[in-house]
């Protein structure tokens, strides 16, 4: 299903990704912010993040564990 | 317009940060089950070294995580 899984790049490159929508469902905004330890990943809308963590699947990102999915307001 | 037209953040969330208005935003400021995304990681660390509360919504910072998209 994922087309460009590259993995962490330069984030300037990839700044535009945020307005892209939610990686899994397609549809919904990134709203659902990733923990893992001090760093996170915000692919996914709230409601697809917090299925993950609930079927304890790892991060779609990076493979980590997830510790911890917050909805995420964006400024 | 249609309803099938995806959701989107506001596009200024491409805009620097709000407080030192020169890195990208990505300081999720965590507090509970939620955040706010304003400012870069070195000025959302500041924050919470001082004992700031979130910018946005006043409650104290439990959290700051540096975020990739
Ligand atoms: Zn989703
Ligand atoms: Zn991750
Ligand atoms: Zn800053
Ligand atoms: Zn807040």
């Amino acid at each position: 299903e994922r087309q460009e899984s590259s993995g962490m790049e330069v984030q300037d490159e990839r700044k535009e990704e945020l307005l892209e929508p939610c990686k899994l469902c397609r549809v919904r905004t990134r709203n659902g912010t990733i923990i893992h330890g001090r760093t996170a990943h915000l692919l996914t809308c709230f409601p697809c993040a917090r299925r993950l963590h609930k079927f304890q699947a790892p991060c779609p990102g990076c493979g980590q564990i997830i510790q911890k999915v917050i909805k995420t307001f964006v400024l | 317009q249609p309803k099938s037209v995806p959701d989107r953040l506001p596009d200024s969330c491409l805009d620097p940060c709000l407080i030192c208005q020169s890195q990208q935003k990505n300081g999720v400021i965590v507090h509970g089950q939620t955040g706010h995304l304003m400012s870069c990681y070195a000025c959302a660390r500041k924050l919470k070294r001082r004992n700031k509360l979130c910018p946005v919504c006043r409650l104290p910072i439990q959290a700051v995580v540096m975020t990739y998209f």
